[in-house]
């Protein structure tokens, strides 16, 4: 049994509530689904950012003969573990700078060390990136200055170029995700 | 024919003609402005900045805040409240680029829901609104107005929590998020730096995670709206938020989805738990004379 004043309110309520449910829904319809962009749209996207910066890296020493021996980037550098070291040393966020992070490992090693480098980092469709696969001897060229990266290879194209950098447009303050 | 019809009608009596008990809206209410306070009352505090556009939105947002956390004059407040949070959210976050402070899908998340609370009658329940009526009805000698009102506004209020799972649902159905790749990256970033983690099953225990995570989003979507499914599955939405909460930063988001799980239930029956919990053992309210009885949860 509906109220009596039902009726007369019902109008205004209904409208409200069709435009308000249209709303919420047109939103991520449009920004989601048919990648278009309004500011009154709302998006629900979670686990979209946080993280999309991140690469995975292992260093090597490669033997003349070509085996290779995993490196302790922490020990080199003089941490007890992986706790006490700095976090730009633990978190790399871009093969640019796990090379620069090499360069300081070849420092660290004495003779003419072979360091090899393997790296994984976020692309930008979410995935997996190879972005080093041991093509180059860090230690090859010394960088000019403390920190600088070391060329590549010429002969090496470099697999993470002109690649967008997603965390550039990461938050100040990490929230997430 | 006439059973679309019949269809329409339940759709109509179920979003517009239904009424309840105003207890759960005022719950929503007073969780909502604490939420809102935790999440953006240091933001617009004078002394932490110095920009005159959020001095001018801080002192509207805690003025209509106190109002309307304290139900004195709920529906003026909460409407008050309401263009603050918008102004709020366009100005500060969209327009002038306050993204994390002021326009992140968290603090979206909680405007709209404040914003949909405004237009639900919350004041009739425990509200200065509430304690005001009561005491002129005993000086009146009559009862009080029922704690009753349209419930239009909280089938609104559980839309908007369906509709945030099923389009994050559908954003995760992608091979980047269930092949683990992107749950992976996270825990890199949050835990174990760039070194991916050694020991046996990550990579599978990230898979699994990834598609259980999507499968739960999904059954959410939907299944909160059957009081059946609900049983199940708002716990398990519930452990499956504190669990995040655990592992990544979220600050007020655990918290407001889990208040929001309200809106999905009979606000009789939570007025009669709060009858219970008060020791009352007063029945649920009656429907105020010629209002239509909740109806069922789901057209």
């Amino acid at each position: 049994m509906a109220s009596p004043a039902a009726p007369a309110r019902l109008w205004p309520r209904a409208l409200a509530f069709a435009l308000l449910a249209g709303w919420m829904v047109w939103g991520p319809v449009w920004k989601q689904l048919l990648r278009r962009r309004s500011p009154a749209a709302f998006e629900w996207q979670m686990f979209s950012r946080l993280g999309k910066n991140v690469c995975s890296v292992r260093y090597v020493r490669r033997a003349p003969g070509g085996a290779e021996e995993t490196l302790d980037r922490f020990a080199l550098l003089g941490h007890a573990d992986r706790a006490a070291a700095p976090l730009d040393v633990r978190r790399l966020k871009s093969v640019d700078d796990a090379a620069a992070l090499g360069a300081k490992l070849c420092r660290k090693l004495e003779g003419r060390p072979d360091v090899r480098l393997y790296a994984r980092c976020g692309g930008g469709d979410g995935g997996w990136r190879e972005a080093a696969a041991g093509e180059t001897n860090l230690c090859a060229r010394r960088p000019k200055r403390e920190g600088a990266a070391p060329k590549p290879d010429e002969a090496t194209p470099r697999p993470d170029e002109g690649a967008p950098k997603p965390d550039d447009a990461a938050p100040k303050h990490e929230e997430g995700p | 024919m006439s059973r679309a019809r019949d269809l329409a009608r339940r759709l109509v009596a179920w979003a517009l003609l239904a009424e309840g008990s105003t207890r759960t809206a005022a719950i929503l209410r007073l969780g909502l402005v604490l939420q809102l306070w935790c999440r953006w009352a240091l933001d617009f505090t004078p002394f932490h900045t110095t920009s005159p556009d959020v001095r001018a939105i801080g002192a509207s947002f805690f003025a209509s805040s106190l109002l309307f956390f304290a139900g004195l004059k709920t529906r003026l407040a909460g409407a008050w409240l309401s263009l603050t949070l918008v102004a709020a959210y366009y100005h500060l976050g969209v327009r002038l680029g306050m993204h994390d402070e002021f326009s992140h899908h968290h603090t979206r998340l909680l405007a709209t829901a404040t914003c949909l609370v405004a237009l639900a009658p919350s004041g009739r329940s425990l509200s200065a609104d509430r304690y005001l009526e009561n005491v002129r009805a005993a000086r009146e000698g009559r009862a009080p107005s029922p704690e009753r009102g349209p419930l239009w506004a909280q089938r609104l209020v559980a839309l908007q929590v369906s509709v945030l799972y099923l389009f994050t649902a559908i954003d995760k159905t992608q091979p980047a998020f269930l092949n683990g790749t992107r749950l992976e990256q996270i825990y890199l970033h949050l835990y174990a730096g760039s070194d991916y983690p050694a020991w046996a099953g990550f990579h599978e225990l990230a898979v699994a995670a990834a598609i259980a995570t999507v499968a739960l989003e999904y059954a959410l979507a939907f299944g909160l709206w059957v009081p059946r499914w609900r049983r199940v599955l708002a716990p398990l939405g519930v452990a499956f938020h504190l669990v995040l909460y655990y592992c990544v930063p979220l600050r007020t988001f655990t918290a407001s989805m889990c208040l929001l799980y309200l809106a999905f239930v009979d606000p009789d029956r939570v007025h009669a738990f709060i009858d219970t919990l008060l020791g009352r053992g007063d029945a649920p309210p009656g429907p105020a004379p010629g209002a239509r009885a909740e109806a069922p949860p789901s057209p």
